[in-house]
């Protein structure tokens, strides 16, 4: 039986007729250049591939790899819970780690005007889309928050003015493996402020650019593919 | 996972707790026995997060049980009482070390634990039971953990 209309299935998520979008399927990645350092991509495949020691990784709880240096037991049953590491000067990272609500705003503007019959007319001129992530905690781990509190305590607003790619993933859109996205290019996340109480509280801005490419993510996490569509 | 038993595995290397008997829930009462006791804890409470991850409260009681003695304080005298909530305080005070360390309960590949710690900076004189005999006091120290549920994180 193939999917019904508005029936998404993914990642245990199901989207049936009627069913609210969870938020969680509204996904914002920043994605940006900085030095060389390692990425970890999981093991796809239908099969497990040949066992080669020393080059496959698990995850620990806080987000650590761990070096496994002997075949595991659950090998050709579990292989897709291990890593394989390269190298890149890409980094991405999913927005919202901590945050309890968040918003994209489109901030329309609009101009009205109402003729001699009473037809109120609306033009959208243009939208300046942006989202704010308050709060957005300094945490271990995260590569974003270490680049945006260094810049913006070094006031190196060319850090972070223009140079970010913003995925916007709709994981409510699509099916498993091919989920939709826009990428908005040259977008600007600026932090507006540092501190709060028990911890360290940087509460940033997305502005997007409407420079934007339309395409799918082949999955959810930070070593997916875009596949841009016409 | 089952987090109650990680938290008895956790409480077994208490070098305080693991020179005496260690019971769940239910168990004998006697002189320096321990009894770790789970607490519900309110969903409301539960902070859920954009990504799908949610903040959660594990919260659990450990009793411990003491001969309470009627002997008076006197000067250059141990006092058996006094001595009894000292070997209580000593668990909570590691409790507390080991949050402050960071070494955990292993509630599994999914739950991330923020924090550990203890509710109150001493042990709660919960009640005498002054019709054992010798007569039992019992001591109560309130842990709360707070971890992050990664399972439904829709981001691997």
């Amino acid at each position: 039986m193939g999917l019904k209309k508005g029936e998404i299935k993914m990642a245990g998520v199901n989207l049936n007729p009627g069913i609210r979008a969870p938020r969680k399927t509204l996904i914002t990645v920043a994605e940006w250049q900085g030095e060389e350092h390692d990425i970890y991509k999981k093991v796809t495949g239908s099969s497990a591939p040949t066992w080669e020691a020393d080059k496959y990784y698990s995850r620990n709880a806080d987000g650590t790899y761990v070096l496994t240096t002997v075949e595991p037991a659950d090998w050709s049953t579990n292989y897709t819970m291990y890593y394989t590491k390269e190298s890149s000067t890409r980094y991405r990272e999913i927005l919202g780690t901590r945050t309890e609500d968040s918003s994209i705003e489109f901030n329309p503007d609009i101009e009205t005007m109402t003729d001699i019959r009473g037809i109120t007319y609306t033009d959208v001129n243009k939208t300046e889309p942006q989202q704010n992530l308050d709060p957005f905690y300094v945490l271990g781990g995260s590569e974003l928050s270490a680049y945006l509190a260094k810049n913006a305590l070094e006031n190196n607003i060319s850090k972070y003015s223009n140079c970010f790619n913003v995925y916007v993933i709709t994981a409510f859109l699509g099916e498993e493996g091919e989920y939709g996205a826009v990428m908005h290019e040259q977008c600007s996340i600026l932090p507006t402020s540092m501190g709060g109480d028990s911890y360290v509280s940087m509460p940033i801005e997305i502005h997007f650019s409407n420079v934007i490419t339309k395409g799918n993510v082949d999955k959810l996490s930070e070593d997916f593919i875009f596949s841009p569509v016409a | 996972m089952d987090k109650s038993q990680a938290i008895i595995n956790f409480l077994k290397t208490c070098p305080t707790i693991a020179n005496n008997p260690l019971f769940f829930n239910f168990g004998k009462v006697d002189n320096n026995v321990n009894q770790a006791m789970i607490k519900a804890d309110d969903k409301t409470l539960q902070k859920p997060f954009i990504d799908g991850s949610v903040e959660k409260l594990y919260t659990f009681n450990i009793d411990s049980f003491k001969s309470a003695s009627y002997n008076p304080v006197i000067d250059n005298r141990n006092d058996e009482n006094s001595e009894d909530f000292k070997q209580v305080q000593e668990v909570m005070d590691w409790i507390n070390e080991q949050g402050n360390n960071r070494n955990f309960p292993n509630f599994g590949i999914d739950c991330f634990i923020d924090s550990m710690e203890t509710t109150t900076e001493k042990p709660e004189l919960l009640i005498v039971d002054a019709q054992k005999n010798p007569p039992t006091a019992v001591y109560r120290i309130t842990v709360k953990i707070i971890y992050i549920d990664n399972s439904k994180r829709i981001w691997d």
